[in-house]
């Protein structure tokens, strides 16, 4: 999948699980203090997000590091290139 | 400053005299409840409750009034969701008419206050930040069971100003699998009684008792939507009362 599929596959577990409005997701957006996420909803969206890439992500620790919504998109693409066996990027994009 | 000081003296009057009236009749009534646990924790809030009133009709009423107003009389058990502006805000909880002493669901820092925490704990307040889900829906379940009434301010810390932060989830998850009522309570005109510093101006604090969450709602509606949905709830009933009393 390429980063804009992913960013768009995230977008789509937010819309569909949390019923967050697309244009309330931009990835400089706090998970908590601006979409109002906390850790059980966390858990939710990430059970979804599981399904949709079909990756288990059961006691990584890396969740734990995300802040934003541009944190997540860069987790799944890591993920996604892990998988595919790329190297991920060094530095994080933010892109929409 | 000089009410700050004037209002935190009587308040430590109010305080040592409350505890030095009530002292014998509580020892009294543990006693004679033969170390029950749940009787002491009826008890304990009993005592919690009339401490809240004396602080707020005695010590605050100099400073600031308290008007609370009931659009749901016959709602008297639940879970009371509340926005929270200020540390003024789990006294004023005593304001709400209840049938049965409220029990609170608090930060770990009360807990810890030397002389406070070890009444809330008695009184089986719910130390949200060390337990977990189950741990609290638990305890939570093992209090509504009783028809004590749960005061939840689920924004976790004061906003120090009108708005209302995100809220946190936990206690909607448990209304909604306890198949239990959520109520709405506005609180407004006390964010500067005292303010995120503090200091203390005097004002006019209004509360107000909304109708409860529809059941078919809580039923209905996936725990993010519910509390965002209370949240907006509370949001536009706040900034109404706040037009009403032009704050």
């Amino acid at each position: 999948m390429t980063r804009e599929e992913i960013i768009e596959a995230v977008n789509k577990t937010f819309t569909e699980i949390l019923e967050v409005p697309a244009e309330d997701l931009s990835p400089e957006k706090a998970v908590f203090k601006d979409l109002g996420l906390d850790s059980l909803d966390m858990v939710d969206l990430m059970t979804g997000l599981q399904r949709r890439f079909r990756i288990s992500l059961r006691q990584n620790e890396e969740i734990r590091k995300i802040v934003t919504l541009g944190d997540i998109y860069d987790f799944f693409v890591k993920m996604e290139q892990e998988h595919s066996g790329q190297k991920p990027p060094e530095q994080k994009q933010h892109n929409t | 400053m000089v009410i700050t000081i004037a209002c935190y003296l009587l308040m430590s009057l109010v305080t040592v005299v409350y505890c030095l009236l009530a002292v014998f009749p509580l020892a009294v009534a543990i006693l004679c409840c033969g170390l029950n646990r749940r009787r002491i924790g009826n008890i304990m809030r009993f005592f919690i409750l009339w401490y809240g009133r004396a602080i707020v009709r005695i010590a605050l009423r100099p400073f600031a009034g308290v008007e609370f107003e009931d659009r749901s009389p016959e709602q008297n058990s639940g879970i009371f969701i509340c926005n929270h502006r200020s540390a003024s805000d789990p006294f004023l909880v005593s304001s709400v008419a209840m049938r049965r002493p409220p029990a609170q669901a608090v930060n770990r820092w009360p807990m810890r206050l030397p002389f406070f925490g070890f009444f809330a704990r008695l009184g089986e307040y719910l130390d949200i930040t060390s337990m977990n889900y189950e741990q609290a829906k638990e305890r939570a379940a093992y209090l509504l069971g009783q028809q004590v009434p749960l005061f939840v301010f689920p924004e976790g810390t004061r906003s120090g100003n009108r708005e209302i932060n995100q809220f946190h989830g936990t206690f909607f998850r448990i209304a909604k699998e306890l198949s239990c009522p959520l109520i709405p309570v506005a609180i407004t005109g006390n964010e500067r009684i005292p303010a995120r510093d503090y200091r203390i101006t005097c004002g006019r604090i209004h509360i107000r008792k909304l109708p409860p969450v529809p059941m078919e709602l809580i039923a209905a509606m996936p725990p993010f939507q519910l509390k965002n949905h209370v949240r907006r709830l509370l949001m536009d009933e706040t900034a109404k009362m706040d037009a009403e009393n032009n704050l």
